[in-house]
């Protein structure tokens, strides 16, 4: 089993784990798409802004709902 | 472990397509997901080397099994021609959810090949910068703007609101900009552009071109005639109102895409949101977790976070801090 890692960032991302709450997804760089906190104390050594958006996956319950339409 | 089993189902896909398989997921369990993104293009070379140096049908046909709620708008086209150095003929299987940027990916191949559950989505991207509208609730993050929302806005205002003048359209233009910030619009008119000429260009990859005005038909369909971002385009829409070259595998080879989808959800435990304070024992536990996968029969990537949840003295018991120290591709095999 070979651990080479190719890609690594060391982008530190924080969050709470959260339930029936809208949740804030990082842009990150790379593939990486984490639910995130809207500041980031690790990065660029002090509290910054990034590219925070929210974002819902629809599912038969606990639905947030972003953009329903009721017919 | 899985992977055995993976390689058996690919084996066998391979065999009756006749073709070199690669297989991409970008999990979107809930909490950590992943996304097309330029990063997985060197992991892609890797694999594709792999299939060169040992795989024969490499150079006639390659079969990308996709699974993805979409991503980079660009990175897909630099996946195709990635894929193309290495093949006369380049398709997509699309076992489950193919949506955004895996359907752009999918415009760029031969073939799409859709089993019953196979669905695609519109191409309408959301974008998002720095002089994006901030989110009411939370002034750090920024709102997406869904590109055909504000064209559908000044096609409103033209066609039902009786908007003609050049007055008149100035005045909704300059409502517009009052409520989202120029350089945010200008993001919108390029990636308005950029979508659907990356479509057109995809579409002119194909071995056989396509005749005269379908091309156009096909984009219009998936960039503005569908209305809604989360339409499920299933595979008999795609092939007989958007005119997409879709094939229908056949019963054999449809249970064994289905199969290689579950079993790629199964590990990624895509059902499951991930919810690390389950598995913590004592107050603090590293994790590593797998959230993307690129497979052949030659090799394993996986996209890993890694990171460490911690029980601090928050007022409700349940609640746990999650760190995420790292995340990238790593070879697994």
């Amino acid at each position: 089993m070979n651990n080479e890692l190719t890609k690594l960032t060391d982008e530190r991302i924080s969050f709470y784990y959260k339930t029936n709450e809208t949740k804030y997804y990082l842009l990150t760089r790379g593939s990486g798409y984490p639910l995130a906190e809207f500041t980031f104390p690790d990065i660029s050594g002090g509290t910054v802004t990034r590219l925070v958006v929210s974002e819902n996956m629809p599912k038969t319950v606990d639905m947030v709902p972003e953009n329903d339409t009721f017919v | 472990m899985a992977r055995q089993r993976r390689v058996e189902l690919i084996r066998k896909i391979a065999e009756l397509r006749g073709s070199a398989v690669l297989c991409y997921i970008t999990g979107d369990r809930e909490n950590i997901n992943t996304r097309i993104a330029p990063d997985v293009t060197e992991v892609f070379y890797r694999h594709l080397e792999m299939l060169k140096e040992n795989d024969q049908r490499t150079g006639n046909q390659i079969d990308l099994f996709l699974y993805t709620r979409g991503g980079d708008v660009l990175t897909p086209w630099r996946l195709v021609h990635l894929i193309r150095e290495y093949t006369t003929r380049f398709n997509v299987i699309v076992p489950f959810r193919c949506y955004s940027a895996g359907t752009l990916l999918c415009l760029g191949a031969d073939e799409i090949v859709m089993g019953k559950m196979g669905e695609l989505g519109p191409i309408d991207p959301s974008v998002v910068n720095a002089f994006n509208p901030q989110d009411p609730n939370n002034p750090a993050a920024r709102i997406p703007v869904n590109i055909e929302d504000v064209y559908s806005y000044l096609a409103l205002a033209g066609e039902k609101a009786g908007v003609c003048s050049n007055d008149q359209q100035v005045k909704a233009f300059t409502l517009l900009v009052e409520r989202i910030h120029p350089l945010a619009l200008g993001n919108v008119h390029r990636n308005y552009m950029l979508i659907r000429s990356l479509a057109k260009k995809l579409l002119a990859m194909h071995q056989q071109p396509l005749r005269e005005g379908r091309s156009e038909h096909i984009v219009d369909n998936l960039t503005e005639k569908l209305y809604a971002h989360n339409h499920m385009i299933s595979r008999r829409e795609a092939a007989e109102e958007i005119t997409l070259n879709i094939t229908i595998p056949e019963g054999n080879l449809e249970s064994l895409l289905w199969a290689l989808y579950q079993d790629y959800a199964e590990e990624m435990a895509l059902a499951e949101p991930f919810n690390p304070a389950e598995k913590l024992c004592g107050n603090k536990m590293d994790f590593e977790v797998i959230s993307g996968i690129v497979e052949s029969l030659y090799g394993l990537d996986g996209f890993i976070f890694s990171g460490v949840v911690e029980r601090r003295d928050f007022p409700e018991s349940s609640k746990v801090n999650v760190n995420i120290l790292k995340q990238g591709w790593r070879i697994i095999s």
